[in-house]
């Protein structure tokens, strides 16, 4: 009985202790507005001030943006989650049949070894938002719009005074990508994307005929709202639109990501080995 | 020397941390989480690069057999967010290591749960994909 007790009280000690961390760990970080969200684990940023402006009058999306509500890392998952499904559904991808079949007939193992990130490549467009949990950096001027990913320290410059596209472009992970205003909101329109990239973790392959369209929304000063249009005439029956994908401010500078150490890959051919084998 | 209510509390829990899930892969693809196992042994090798930081483990069996063994952990940067840096790692330290098995069946490599150090400070790496899926439900 006298060990059960002190057992008891080690556990509440510790979980103390962790709710301890947790709320010190958020305070150094001087974030604005904080709302526990689990008192163990992460904070759910608020508004945090007006929306930020350039001297030309449009929304200035400069910061580090970690993905999620809670504008850091975070071991909670609910505080990493970009969107609510109850809230703002996605549909899943309107494949043509073909392509359905494609995708169907993938394994969990295909799934992994067409990943751009498995394989080390850039996640593109429109990988960099949809598929990237890891933070970025964007510095915002007037005419410019420039976005700094940790991930692969992949980088794009896109000009935001309403050029055309290159008339004909060579593809790129990125693809050729140009921006315009609509009000406060940022459209960066991107063609000729590399096929290579794919659009979910599970096999969402695409064409030379994908056209991507970006929306940039920075509501007020700690989030960044990002939803994603995807068109692409020879694998989709329509147009797929995403959830407003939601970050939060940080106040972290991004590590370094060179992906120069993948063991992963041949575990991977080993196992689809395996699978052949059956 | 004035100690915060946080860092008195991590003197007294060791240092207890815990990571998000990885996304340079799919854990559950490659690795088996209904499978786990434990090594004890001494640090022979680190790589603390991307994709994955490695540590290499020599573990010596009853009868003086060394078996090598190779875990992966978490992306260096998020390590670093966590509070996990290379230097809480040596060759030569002493470890105990619970990890998830590899799914293509390599007996000597294994996906780290928790690193467990002779000097009582344990560090546990990411949370049981189970959970991470309840919680994102």
């Amino acid at each position: 009985m006298k060990r059960l007790g002190i057992a008891a009280l080690w556990v509440i000690l510790i979980a103390l202790c962790l709710a301890g961390v947790a709320f010190g760990q958020a305070k150094q970080q001087g974030q604005q507005d904080e709302a526990p969200v689990n008192a163990k684990r992460a904070v759910r940023l608020g508004p945090g001030g007006p929306t930020p402006r350039l001297a030309d009058g449009h929304p200035d999306f400069s910061g580090v943006w970690f993905a999620g509500a809670a504008g850091s890392q975070t071991f909670d998952a609910g505080a990493r989650r970009q969107f609510d499904p109850k809230v703002t559904p996605e549909e899943p991808p309107p494949f043509q049949p073909w392509a359905a079949a494609k995708v169907k007939a993938m394994t969990s193992t295909d799934f992994e070894l067409g990943r751009a990130s498995v394989n080390c490549l850039p996640r593109g467009t429109p990988g960099l938002v949809l598929l990237n949990p890891y933070p970025f950096q964007i510095v915002s001027t007037p005419g410019q719009f420039v976005q700094l990913a940790e991930l692969n320290n992949n980088f794009r410059v896109v000009p935001t005074d309403g050029r055309a596209h290159d008339p004909d472009p060579d593809p790129g992970f990125l693809g050729d990508e140009v921006g315009r205003w609509d009000g406060d909101a940022l459209l960066i329109d991107s063609i000729a994307i590399d096929e290579r990239t794919w659009n979910s973790f599970t096999g969402w392959f695409h064409s030379d005929k994908e056209h991507v369209i970006e929306k940039f929304t920075r509501p007020d000063m700690n989030h960044l709202l990002v939803q994603v249009t995807i068109e692409d005439p020879k694998v989709l029956t329509k147009a797929w639109t995403s959830a407003p994908r939601m970050w939060t401010l940080g106040h972290e500078k991004l590590q370094e990501y060179f992906c120069t150490n993948n063991q992963d890959v041949e575990q991977l051919k080993t196992l689809k080995g395996k699978e052949a084998g059956k | 020397m004035k100690l915060s209510f946080s860092t008195v509390c991590l003197l007294i829990v060791g240092f207890m941390v815990a990571l998000p899930v990885m996304a340079h892969h799919s854990i559950t693809a490659e690795f088996d989480t209904s499978k786990s196992f434990t090594v004890k042994g001494t640090i022979t090798k680190l790589e603390w690069v991307n994709p994955h930081a490695y540590v290499y483990v020599d573990a010596k069996d009853d009868k003086g057999v060394v078996t090598s063994y190779s875990f992966e952990t978490g992306p260096p940067g998020n390590l670093r967010r966590s509070g996990v840096l290379r230097t809480m790692f040596a060759v030569g330290d002493t470890v105990t290591i619970d990890a998830y098995a590899a799914k293509d069946g390599s007996k000597h490599l294994g996906l780290v749960k928790a690193y467990h150090f002779a000097d009582g400070k344990t560090i546990v790496i990411g949370k049981d994909p189970q959970d991470v899926e309840a919680a994102n439900k």
